[in-house]
């Protein structure tokens, strides 16, 4: 069950990808992106096992956002990638303060949700604080390495896959690492990072090259 | 202190909508609308004002409503159809995607309890959705034929907020909260909900003056 849904959300997240590109324009993808971006935090506190490896669900959507800056890099200018990129964080920041001032209210005697809501985001602070670094890092990073890849000639995927597993390291080990050592200990943050680190790889190269092939999918308005 | 908050919140998403027009204009602003529909479908609480309670998303929501008039003001009533569908799709999509995970075990039960696919939650979702359909739809009927009739910021917005807010109230809390409440006291929620949606969109005439008439 855990494996279909975590495919499902796969799934869901590059074909939307693909919807975007192939009926939509830029400004959709704008629209996208800020859905990710706060869908990808909210699940950054949710962690699953499956097939053994725990895993933290928010590496599905971060992958996206990363897919879609790579999207944007190939086929947009240098201006654009970098309005990404505001865009991307100045959603997730916005994001974590509304939800921080929702959960710091007094909640009525009926309700139970502003009480969830302390004990999600007041249990897990770290990644409150871990999650944006992480996530800024990785985004600085990915766009000079795009950039750098668009510029090769010829072949140029295995320059591309060592950079994603480069950009991943950043990912993983600021976003996930730190947060979950400050939450768990830092004895079992080793392995959680580690599954992470070996899932978003692969889920980040599979995004390569289909964010290549949605590319090249001619579009409807055109 | 509940009231510095949702100050705060006001503050926050009227600067927000502010910043989407100067960097990004009519898209900037259609953005927005995206990125209020995605937090509003998870933000859900409510709080003691005056011995009633208040939806704390109430300032997202007023947020969307007065986005779509700014737009309306400016671009027309032929935007209203991509302002439905840009709240519609995010708002669905946000809510289903997160509500999604919640159903992964070994469950994280804080985070299913809050996003999972419950009753409550689902109609919280349901109420909310149809009502601002409804307030964006009807409303911004009406604001096109006042700015027509009388081409006045004021009264077109305050007019219009205090019709729609009314009919947005009302849809909201029988969806939403009917059985789980008294009569008196759903009565009472929807009037507290009605005066703090006008508050709000009384006090976002100041980003509505500020987008139409300073920024260009």
């Amino acid at each position: 069950m855990n494996g279909v849904i975590f495919l499902l959300l796969l799934v869901i997240c590059i074909g939307l990808i693909y919807i975007v590109h192939r009926y939509f324009g830029k400004h959709e993808f704008y629209l996208l992106s800020v859905i990710y971006s706060i869908i990808s935090f909210v699940m950054s506190f949710k962690m699953v096992k499956i097939l053994g490896l725990n895993i933290n669900m928010g590496i599905i959507f971060s992958a996206g956002i990363i897919g879609l800056l790579y999207y944007f890099v190939n086929k947009y200018n240098d201006s654009e990638s970098k309005k990404f990129i505001i865009t991307i964080m100045i959603s997730t920041i916005s994001s974590i303060v509304i939800m921080l001032l929702s959960a710091m209210m007094i909640p009525s005697i009926y309700d139970e949700n502003i009480v969830l809501f302390k004990d999600l985001l007041f249990d897990n602070y770290a990644i409150l604080i871990f999650y944006p670094i992480g996530l800024l890092g990785t985004l600085l990073f990915a766009n000079f390495s795009f950039k750098g890849l668009k510029e090769i000639e010829g072949n140029k995927n295995i320059n591309a896959i060592i950079s994603l597993i480069g950009i991943t390291f950043i990912n993983v080990f600021v976003g996930i690492y730190f947060s979950s050592a400050i939450n768990n200990g830092f004895r079992n943050s080793h392995f959680i990072a580690i599954d992470n680190y070996f899932i978003m790889t692969i889920i980040m190269i599979g995004m390569y090259f289909l964010v290549n092939k949605i590319i090249k999918v001619k579009k409807v308005s055109s | 202190m509940n009231f510095i908050y949702i100050l705060l919140e006001v503050l926050i998403v009227f600067l927000l909508m502010i910043f989407s027009y100067k960097y990004g204009k009519k898209d900037g602003l259609y953005v927005y609308i995206g990125f209020m529909s995605a937090i509003g479908s998870i933000i859900f609480g409510t709080v003691d004002i005056l011995s009633f309670q208040v939806n704390i998303g109430i300032p997202i929501i007023m947020g969307i409503f007065i986005c779509s008039n700014v737009i309306i003001q400016r671009y027309g009533i032929d935007e209203v159809k991509r302002i439905l569908y840009t709240y519609g799709a995010s708002y669905i999509v946000s809510f289903i995607l997160i509500g999604l995970v919640s159903l992964v075990i070994p469950s994280n039960n804080v985070f299913d309890l809050l996003f999972g696919y419950n009753l409550n939650n689902v109609r919280c979702f349901i109420g909310t959705f149809i009502s601002i359909m409804i307030m964006i739809w009807i409303g911004s009927g009406i604001y096109y034929s006042l700015r027509k009739s009388k081409n006045m910021l004021i009264i077109s917005n305050v007019v219009t907020s205090f019709v729609i807010s009314f009919i947005e109230s009302l849809i909201c809390i029988l969806i939403a909260y009917t059985g789980n409440f008294s009569g008196i006291e759903l009565f009472g929620m929807i009037s507290i909900r009605y005066v703090f949606e006008v508050i709000v969109s009384i006090i976002g005439l100041i980003p509505v003056y500020v987008l139409v008439k300073y920024l260009d």
